[in-house]
C-alpha cells in the first residue's frame, strides 16, 4: 500500500475516540431514555436522489452498518428525487425532529443554493442537526487520450479553445466548478447538454470533447487509462492518481504564481467541497437523540468492512468522516463568504 | 467460451441462477416496482456471493423483468415496465378478443427469442464493442430519436394529423422542468413538483390502464368479451403462441436486433426500442390496419425487442464500465464490489471467461424464464373473464400502486388525469401511442440536437457518414409511409 | 362523435398554444425546439380542424351523444373524487372506501364480497410495499394530523 494510504488508513483509526470523546455528552439518564425511545422504531433516511445513483449507494451501504450499531432499530433508506435534491432538503428541514428522520444531502448543493439565494430554498443550513460526514467530494480533469490538452501546461497554454463537457447548468456543482476554471483563464468552450457525468465522460473518451471535471469515476477511468487525469480538485489523496497535480495543495498554487484573487475563489471551492456528503437531521432535535445517531454515524465510518466494502465497489473510495459539530462550522464560515464570490456564484446558478 | 458456460454450471450457481429468475419474473410483473429498486435492494446480499453466483442471480433477476412485464400489458394494459407499454396497444386488444392465453404465450416466447438474441449479439460484438461504442456520438443519436420520431406516422391509426400533433404535444411535455442544455425550468408555474419533468410511468399508467379501466368500470363489463366457461384453461392458445412467434422468426429477429441496437445506446431505453420495433412490424406487415385491433405481430415485435436491448445495454457497461442504464448502473456497481473491472480487461484473455458467464447468464435466464412464465398463462389469464366487481378494484389497486413506487402522491394525481385524457382519447379512437413515443424522444431529441449543434455544427451530416446513412434511412421511411397511405387511399376510393 | 371531436382537437390546440406563449419567456436556446414543434403541431391540428370542419359530418344526434356525455362526466367526477380522497384519507383510506362503494353500489356485489376483495386488495398493498420494498404509501392530511397526536414525542 502506498504510505500515503497507510497514513489515512492510521488517521481513521486513531481519530474515532476523539471524534467521540470531543462531543459533549448529554446526561446519562438522557441518553438511556433516547435509546428506549428508538427500540422497535424505524428511521427514515432519505436520499435526495433516484435509486442507483452515488448518494443512494452510499445510503444503502451505510443502512445494515447503521442498524448494527443501533440494536433494535430498522432503517429504511427512502428516496425522495425532486428539483435537484431540494425537495429533499426541503422537507427534511420541516420533519419532525424526533431523531426519526435523516438524510444524506449535498453540501455543495444546500450551501450554494442558500449563497445563490435560489426561490426553491426553504430552509437555512445553519440550522439543520448536522450528524457527520461521510466523504468529500473530489474532482478529477480528465481529459482524451488525443486531446490537445496532455498536462497541465497544454491546459493552461493550449493551442486552440479547450472544449468541456458539462452537466447540470444552475447547480450548485456546475457553479463551483466553473469558478475555480474561469479564476485559472485558460481559453474554454463550454459545451452544455450532457444529462449525466457517465455521458459526459464518454465524450471525452470518444473526442467529441477534451476535458471533463469528474468525479471520482473519472479517476477510475484514468486509473484504466481510458482517459488522461490532467489536475486533481481534492483535499485528500485519491488512490492511482498521487502523482497527478492537486489544484487544492498551497504548493502548486504558489507554483503557478496565481493572484490573490484566484488563490481565494480556489480557497473557496476547496472549502464548499470539503463539507462533501453529509448526514443531517431536522434543526432542534434533543441533543441526546442527535448524539445516538451521530455515534451510530461514526461507529460505522469507521467499520474496517464498511470501509472496505466502500473501497471496493468505488462508492466511497476513502471515508473521510468528520463530526456533525465541525460540519455545521464549516457551513457557517461558507455562508458568509465575500460579496464578489456571492455574485459570481449567483450569476453561474441562473439560467443560461 | 466453454469456459464461461461451465462456470455457470458449478453449483449453487444454477440455484441462484434460477431464485433470480423466479425474483425477476415476480418483479417485473408487479407495476411501477422496477427492478431497480429491487436490484438496490438485493446489493446488499451480493456482497457475501462469489462472482459467478452473484452474476447469476443479479443478472438472472434483470434480464427477464421485462419478460413478465409485457403479461401486465396484455391482461390489464398496465405496463410492467415503461418499455412492455408498446406491447399494451395490440395485446389488450387481443385479451378483450379472449386471446389473453395467446397474447401472453406470444409475450414469453418472443422475450425468449429476443432475449437469446441479443445475448448471441453480445458475443458476437465483444471484439468491435468499443470500437463501435466510440463510433457513436450526439449526432448519431439524434438521427436514431429522430428515427424514432418519425414512426410517429406509422403508430397514428387513421387520423395521421391528429397523430403527428400528439406526438408533439408527447415531445412539448417532454420539456416540462429543467432543461440540461440552459439549466432553465420551464412549463411548471412554478409547481416544483413538476422541476424533474412529468414521469413516464403516470403517463402511461394513466393514458392505457386507467383509460381502458375507466372505459369497462363504467360499462361494467369484463375485459374478455367472450363468453366463456369459468374453467378452461386455454392451452390451445398457449401452444398457438409459441409457434406464431417461431412461424414468424424473421420478424421475431428483425425486431430483436432492433432493441439491441437501440439498447445498446445510453440513455434511449426500452421504451424507444420496443415503439420503434411496433412500428417496423406494423410496416412491414401484411394486415397493417389490423394493428391497435389485436395483430399478434403488434404483441412480437416490441417483446422481442425489449428483451435483446438488456444485452444491447450490457455493451457499454461491459466495454468501458459506463452502465447503459440506471439498473446497469448498480449491476456494475456489484462487479466492482466482486473484483468485475469492467473495460479491456474483461475483454482480455483473463476475463473472458467472465464475459462469457454473462452472456450465457442472460440467454439461459430468458429461456428459463419463459418456461416457467408459460406455464402459469392459463391460470393467468383466466382473469380476463373475471366479473367487474372483482376486476376493476384488482386492476385500480395495481395502477395506483405501479405509479406509488416514487412515493409521491402527485404522480397518481397525474395519472388520474391522463387517465381521463386516456378514456376520452379511446372513446373517439384517437390513438394514444403518438404521445408516449413523443414524451420519450423529446427530451433526447432537444438534448442530442443542442449537442450536436455545438459541438459539430448545423453541417454536421456532412461530418458524420453513420449518422448521414441513419437520416437516409429516415427519409425513406417516411416516403414508404406516405406512399402506402396513398396507396390505401386510392383503393379506397376504387372500391 | 363530430362534435366531441372537434372539442377535443381545439383544446389540444389551446394547450398547444399555452407552450408556444410560454416559451417566449425562456431565453432563444430554451425555445427553438418547443417553438419548431408547438408550431408544426399547431398547424397540423388546425388543418385537422378544418378537415373535419369541411367533411361536414352530422355531430353525434340525442342518445348517443348524451350518453357519451354523461360516461365522460362519470369518468371526470370519479377521478376528482378520488383524486380528494387520496389527498384527505391517504392511500388506505381513499382506496378501501372506493373499492367498498364502487362494489358494492356501482357493480352490486354482496357486501361480504366488497369487504373480502377491499381487505385482501389492501393486505397485498401493505406487504408489498411497506413490509418487503419499505415503501411508504401515502398517509394522507387528516390520518396523519391525528397520528401527530398519538405518537410520542
Amino acid at each position: 500500500m502506498e504510505k500515503s494510504k497507510i497514513f489515512f488508513f492510521l488517521f481513521i483509526v486513531f481519530t474515532l475516540p476523539i471524534i467521540i470523546a470531543a462531543r459533549p455528552i448529554p446526561d446519562k439518564a438522557k441518553i438511556e431514555s433516547a435509546r428506549a425511545f428508538f427500540k422497535d422504531k424505524s428511521i427514515e433516511f432519505v436520499v435526495p436522489y433516484a435509486p442507483g445513483g452515488g448518494y443512494d449507494g452510499k445510503a444503502r451501504l451505510m443502512q445494515r452498518f447503521l442498524e448494527k450499531y443501533l440494536p433494535r432499530v430498522k432503517v429504511l433508506v427512502k428516496n425522495m428525487p425532486g428539483g435537484g435534491s431540494m425537495v429533499a432538503t426541503n422537507q427534511v428541514y420541516v420533519a419532525r425532529p424526533n431523531g426519526l428522520t435523516i438524510a444524506i444531502l449535498s453540501g455543495v448543493g444546500i450551501v450554494a443554493n442558500q449563497i445563490a439565494e435560489t426561490p426553491v430554498v426553504k430552509y437555512d443550513a445553519t440550522k439543520f442537526t448536522y450528524l457527520g460526514r461521510i466523504d468529500t467530494e473530489k474532482r478529477v480533469l480528465i481529459a482524451g487520450l488525443n486531446s490537445k490538452v496532455k498536462d497541465l501546461d497544454t491546459l493552461l497554454k493550449p493551442t486552440g479553445k479547450v472544449r468541456q463537457a458539462l452537466t447540470g447548468p444552475g447547480s450548485g456543482s456546475y457553479a463551483v466548478t466553473q469558478i475555480v476554471l474561469s479564476s485559472l483563464g485558460f481559453p474554454r468552450e463550454d459545451i452544455l447538454g450532457y444529462q449525466s457525468s457517465k455521458e459526459a465522460q464518454m465524450a471525452v473518451i470518444r473526442g467529441e470533447t477534451d476535458i471533463h471535471l469528474s468525479g471520482t469515476e473519472g479517476a477510475e477511468l484514468a486509473r484504466r487509462k481510458e482517459v488522461r487525469p490532467i489536475v486533481l480538485l481534492t483535499a485528500s489523496p485519491i488512490e492511482g492518481l498521487e502523482k497527478v497535480p492537486n489544484l487544492f495543495s498551497k504548493e502548486l498554487m504558489e507554483k503557478l504564481k496565481l493572484s490573490d484573487d484566484t488563490i481565494k475563489r480556489i480557497s473557496f471551492a476547496r472549502d464548499l467541497m470539503s463539507i462533501g456528503y453529509i448526514l443531517a437531521a431536522p434543526p432542534k432535535l434533543p441533543p441526546e437523540r442527535s448524539w445516538l445517531l451521530e455515534e451510530a454515524i461514526q461507529k460505522t465510518l469507521h467499520d474496517r468492512e464498511f470501509v472496505e466494502l466502500g473501497r471496493k465497489s468505488g462508492i466511497i473510495p476513502l471515508v473521510e468522516p468528520l463530526s456533525g459539530e465541525e460540519v455545521l462550522l464549516t457551513v457557517k464560515r461558507l455562508l458568509s463568504v465575500s460579496p464578489e464570490i456571492k455574485s459570481d456564484i449567483k450569476k453561474l446558478m441562473k439560467p443560461l | 467460451m466453454i469456459e464461461g458456460l461451465r462456470l455457470i454450471f458449478i453449483w449453487p450457481t444454477p440455484l441462484a441462477l434460477i431464485g433470480g429468475v423466479v425474483i425477476g419474473l415476480l418483479v417485473g410483473i408487479l407495476p411501477g416496482i422496477g427492478g431497480i429498486g429491487t436490484l438496490a435492494l438485493m446489493l446488499p446480499f451480493v456482497y457475501k456471493m462469489s462472482p459467478p453466483l452473484a452474476i447469476a442471480f443479479l443478472l438472472g433477476m434483470h434480464a427477464v423483468c421485462n419478460t413478465s412485464g409485457g403479461l401486465t400489458s396484455v391482461l390489464f394494459a398496465i405496463p410492467g415496465e415503461s418499455a412492455n407499454a408498446a406491447t399494451m396497444l395490440d395485446g389488450f386488444p387481443m385479451a378483450k378478443k379472449g386471446q389473453a392465453a395467446k397474447a401472453c404465450s406470444i409475450v414469453l416466447t418472443a422475450s425468449m427469442v429476443g432475449g437469446i438474441v441479443g445475448a448471441l449479439v453480445l458475443a458476437i460484438s465483444i471484439p468491435v464493442m468499443r470500437a463501435v461504442i466510440k463510433a457513436f456520438g450526439p449526432p448519431e443519436f439524434l438521427m436514431m430519436v429522430t428515427m424514432g420520431i418519425s414512426f410517429v406516422g406509422v403508430l397514428s391509426g387513421g387520423k395521421p394529423f391528429l397523430g403527428i400533433a400528439c406526438g408533439g404535444l408527447g415531445i412539448l411535455i417532454s420539456l416540462i422542468g429543467d432543461d440540461p442544455v440552459t439549466g432553465t425550468i420551464r412549463y411548471t408555474f412554478g409547481w416544483i413538483y413538476l422541476w424533474d419533468g412529468l414521469q413516464l410511468v403516470p403517463l402511461t399508467v394513466g393514458l392505457f390502464a386507467i383509460g381502458e379501466l375507466l372505459e369497462y368500470g363504467i360499462e361494467r363489463t369484463s375485459i374478455s368479451h367472450e363468453r366463456e366457461s369459468r374453467f378452461k384453461m386455454r392451452w390451445d392458445q398457449v401452444w398457438e403462441g409459441i409457434s406464431f412467434v417461431f412461424r414468424r422468426i424473421e420478424l421475431t429477429i428483425r425486431c430483436a436486433l432492433i432493441g439491441m441496437f437501440i439498447g445498446a445506446v445510453p440513455g434511449i431505453g426500452g421504451v424507444v426500442a420496443s415503439f420503434v420495433s411496433y412500428g417496423h412490424a406494423k410496416q412491414t406487415s401484411r394486415l397493417p390496419e389490423e394493428f391497435g385491433h389485436g395483430n399478434p405481430e403488434g404483441v412480437l415485435a416490441p417483446e422481442a425487442a425489449n428483451n435483446a436491448k438488456e444485452g444491447g445495454a450490457l455493451i457499454p457497461t461491459i466495454g468501458f464500465g459506463i452502465p447503459g442504464s440506471a439498473a446497469m448502473a448498480i449491476i456494475l456497481a456489484a462487479f466492482m464490489i466482486l473484483g468485475i473491472k469492467p473495460g479491456p480487461e474483461m475483454l482480455s484473455a483473463q476475463g473472458l471467461p467472465t464475459t462469457f458467464a454473462i452472456v450465457w447468464t442472460v440467454a439461459l435466464a430468458n429461456v428459463l424464464g419463459a418456461f416457467i412464465a408459460l406455464s402459469w398463462v392459463p391460470l393467468m389469464a383466466r382473469v380476463t373473464n373475471l366479473r367487474p366487481g372483482i376486476l376493476v378494484p384488482l386492476v385500480f389497486v395495481l395502477a395506483i400502486l405501479g405509479v406509488s413506487s416514487r412515493g409521491y402522491p402527485e404522480d397518481i394525481l397525474m395519472a388520474l388525469l391522463f387517465g381521463v385524457v386516456g378514456y376520452v382519447m379511446r372513446m373517439m379512437d384517437l390513438p394514444r401511442a403518438p404521445v408516449i413515443l413523443g414524451f420519450v424522444l423529446g427530451r433526447l431529441f432537444e438534448i442530442n440536437l443542442h449537442l450536436t449543434l455545438q459541438i459539430y455544427g448545423p453541417s454536421f451530416l456532412l461530418k458524420r457518414p453513420i449518422a448521414f446513412v441513419i437520416m437516409l434511412i429516415i427519409v425513406f421511411t417516411i416516403f414508404w409511409e406516405i406512399r402506402s397511405r396513398l396507396k390505401e387511399r386510392r383503393t379506397e376510393g376504387e372500391a | 362523435m363530430k362534435l366531441d371531436e372537434l372539442l377535443f382537437e381545439v383544446l389540444l390546440g389551446i394547450i398547444i398554444i399555452i407552450f408556444i406563449t410560454t416559451s417566449f419567456y425562456y431565453s432563444p436556446k430554451a425555445r427553438l425546439v418547443p417553438l419548431v414543434v408547438g408550431f408544426i403541431s399547431l398547424g397540423l391540428v388546425i388543418i385537422q380542424v378544418i378537415t373535419d370542419a369541411m367533411t361536414g359530418k352530422s355531430g353525434q344526434k340525442g342518445e348517443e351523444a348524451k350518453f357519451f356525455q354523461s360516461k365522460f362526466i362519470y369518468a371526470v367526477l370519479f377521478s376528482i373524487a378520488y383524486g380528494s380522497a387520496l389527498f384527505l384519507l391517504g392511500y388506505y383510506g381513499s382506496l378501501g372506501i372506493f373499492s367498498i362503494v364502487a362494489t358494492r353500489y356501482w357493480f352490486k356485489e354482496k357486501w361480504g364480497t366488497s369487504f373480502i376483495i377491499t381487505g385482501a386488495l389492501l393486505l397485498f398493498s401493505y406487504v408489498l410495499f411497506v413490509v418487503v420494498f419499505g415503501i411508504e404509501l401515502y398517509p394522507g392530511i387528516i390520518p396523519a394530523f391525528i397520528s401527530s397526536f398519538l405518537i410520542e414525542e
